[in-house]
């Protein structure tokens, strides 16, 4: 065991790892207090148990110290070993042989055995220099002042708690609720009538969102026990029935009637679905990887949270459609998250207007819902901004747009379905926001241009000879036949759903194009 | 090479303890340049001739300059460690992320390397290796190493 690096900061975060010892102590607990406890807390428990058991380690007098490793020294089978680049792991010498390879002069290897019974070998008593050798006199000192368990939290709960509550998953006798535990023997019994009753209330309401408090005082159920109890059992009692939904954000349990909700958020709108393509991200040039970067579709993975109080979104048509939002990395943060929930229930709110909308986050699948009467009622286009700001408390979300006062007939790129093809022109239609040049799109029948997508699907036409369709289409209204990567991303959107990644691969690939300089591309001449 | 085991951080996604490599196969699965493609083109562009490698066929010991740990390596990968992937500009801070840490992988002879240690290697954030090792591209191969008694 490594327990004696436990008064480690860097230890915490790069070599603790969940014990059943550990998880024996924390279900002891639960058992003992009778009231359900939070990953944090019981990750905070933990940090204190394994302190004092580092402790009680250090008091052994027999206790071996280890040595810090260095290709120079060396070792004794049986030693104990510091890897400080391994964040302090600690591992034991088991074995050793000679080195076999004259270009290093004379050393010896030596095999370490770690707590997770993983064996590797290290080079020892080596002459040659080696950046891991420092003399003893250039070492910091090792006694460090003992971090408490409030600092040790503060630093590293996050990572604890993930490790923790990927444990206690696992276990049967434990439930787990929002980011609560407690022992399922100990719950109180939630029956069918219980649970009849609160589907009652919640049909009643519009099919909810509403808390776990409400529904037990309309309901009158489990009055004699202990609220925080009966609550916690209820609510468990509501997960384990697949007629209700846990919707609120983190840190409030409220429920809603699966029959009820929207079916565009129990299953994502057929614009938006998506089969995953494999690609070569290294063919895209420096300016094509710039421009994946700038669109920020939600199906691009390597995009990175970042936090600000606005986002700034450039519809395509798939969201547009479906009025729907992409929850891509840096929307997240401005949007309430669950610990669980993969819907939640939250209110958006007209930056102008302050007309309240009902909207969803649906996680895993990476939208917002609740937009499409907002898109049409203010002449939103395919291409248009939409603007998107933290809302004063987490389940209020701000939402604006371009505005202009008024809408204005400007020329725009507009899509057809002909003969069972898409067809673009340019033409003069209303619009009512600022949008960007290269991705708008007037869309003149929505439900024609569907159908054509779902053709497209039937017919396992691939995304290749779409963007050849689209490029030809979209070459034949520009006098020097170039089409711009942003546009091509758009117009694809229109009939197959995909980030612009592969998108744009096929145009580095494809040898039917040929770069024209920056971002824009053509059909190949000859 | 020896290779060990990945540490037991249990089920569920990849953490900063999962351990990354190159996994070869998948150059096999993807219908891409194979691993050796990619070292003869970093071989051409070093100048190096990794065909006058002494007995190429023969294992021997190769110790990572970073961690002192031993591999087992024939007698091409040691003289492109050598010879190439102990180049000083080998990874700068101009190579791109996903380029570095192939690179770095290849100058451990491909070890299964956690996101810190490899941020230790080519100095970028731990956190923003693994999120773009987490996602669902796979970049040049880079993959979660599962231990042969897992995979």
């Amino acid at each position: 065991m490594a327990t004696e690096s436990a008064h480690s900061p860097t230890w915490w975060d790069e070599s603790f790892e969940i014990t059943p010892t550990d998880i024996e102590y924390l279900s002891n607990i639960l058992l003992e207090r009778e009231v359900p406890l939070s990953t944090d807390e019981l990750a905070f428990l933990l940090v204190r148990y394994r302190l004092s058991m580092a402790s009680g380690d250090l008091d052994q007098p027999d206790a071996t110290p280890a040595k810090r490793y260095q290709p120079g020294s060396g070792y004794e089978l049986g030693d104990r070993v510091t890897f400080t680049f391994m964040g302090n792991r600690v591992g034991q010498v088991v074995d050793s042989r000679a080195g076999d390879n004259d270009d290093y002069g004379s050393y010896q290897v030596v095999v370490v055995e770690f707590d997770n019974g993983d064996h590797q070998e290290f080079a020892a008593e080596l002459e040659i220099d080696h950046a891991l050798n420092v003399p003893e006199a250039a070492e910091q000192p090792s006694a460090s002042p003992a971090l408490s368990p409030e600092e040790i939290f503060i630093d590293h709960g996050g990572r604890i708690g993930e490790l923790l509550e990927s444990f206690l998953a696992g276990r049967d006798d434990l439930v787990q609720l929002g980011v609560r535990w407690f022992p399922k023997a100990l719950m109180l019994d939630i029956n069918e009538r219980h649970l009849n009753l609160a589907e009652a209330i919640l049909d009643i309401s519009g099919g909810g969102p509403m808390s776990t408090a409400e529904i037990m005082e309309q309901v009158g159920i489990l009055g004699d026990a202990q609220t925080e109890l009966a609550e916690f059992s209820l609510n468990y009692g509501l997960k384990s029935d697949q007629r209700f939904d846990e919707v609120g954000p983190a840190g409030q349990v409220m429920w809603h009637l699966v029959r009820m909700q929207p079916a565009d958020v129990k299953e994502p709108p057929g614009p938006l679905r998506y089969t995953a393509l494999e690609f070569d991200h290294d063919v895209l040039t420096v300016e094509l990887q710039r421009i994946e970067s700038e669109i920020e579709d939600e199906l691009t993975t390597h995009l990175l949270p970042r936090r600000e109080d606005s986002i700034r979104v450039t519809l395509i048509y798939p969201h547009w459609r479906s009025g729907t939002l992409p929850l891509t990395p840096p929307l997240q943060l401005l949007f309430p998250t669950a610990e669980q929930s993969p819907r939640i229930h939250f209110t958006l709110v007209d930056a102008e207007s302050e007309e309240e909308m009902e909207a969803w986050v649906v996680r895993h699948e990476g939208y917002i819902y609740g937009l499409r009467d907002w898109y049409a009622a203010n002449e939103i286009p395919v291409g248009g901004y939409v603007t998107v700001q933290r809302g004063e408390d987490p389940g209020r979300v701000v939402i604006d747009f371009g505005r202009r006062g008024r809408s204005y007939r400007e020329w725009l790129l507009t899509a057809k379905v002909s003969k069972d093809r898409i067809r673009f022109e340019n033409e003069q239609h209303a619009v009512g926001s600022d949008y960007d040049d290269l991705m708008a799109i007037h869309v003149e029948e929505p439900d024609t241009l569907d159908s054509l997508a779902e053709r497209l699907v039937q017919n396992r036409v691939a995304l290749p000879q779409i963007v050849r369709d689209v490029v030809g289409e979209l070459a034949r209204l520009n006098p020097q036949g170039q089409v711009h990567a942003k546009t091509l991303y758009s117009a694809v959107n229109l009939v197959r759903r995909a980030p612009p990644g592969p998108i744009m691969a096929m145009l580095v690939e494809d040898p039917a194009f040929e770069s024209v300089g920056g971002a824009y591309w053509r059909p190949t001449q000859n | 090479m020896t290779v060990p085991p990945p540490f037991s951080t249990g089920p569920g996604k990849a953490t900063l303890n999962t351990r990354f490599h190159i996994d070869e196969s998948w150059f096999d699965e993807a219908a891409q340049r194979n691993l050796q493609s990619y070292m003869d083109q970093l071989a051409e562009e070093y100048e190096v001739d990794l065909t006058v490698a002494q007995d190429p066929e023969r294992l021997r010991d190769w110790i990572d300059p970073y961690t002192g740990r031993i591999s087992r390596v024939d007698g091409v990968m040691y003289e492109f460690l050598e010879e190439i992937a102990a180049h000083p500009d080998f990874i700068t801070e101009r190579t791109s992320l996903i380029e570095a840490v192939f690179r770095a992988l290849l100058t451990a002879a491909n070890y299964p390397m956690t996101a810190i240690e490899l941020a230790d290697r080519i100095g970028r954030p731990a956190e923003m290796i693994l999120r773009t090792l987490s996602g669902r591209q796979v970049y040049k191969g880079i993959r979660v190493y599962k231990a042969p008694e897992d995979a």
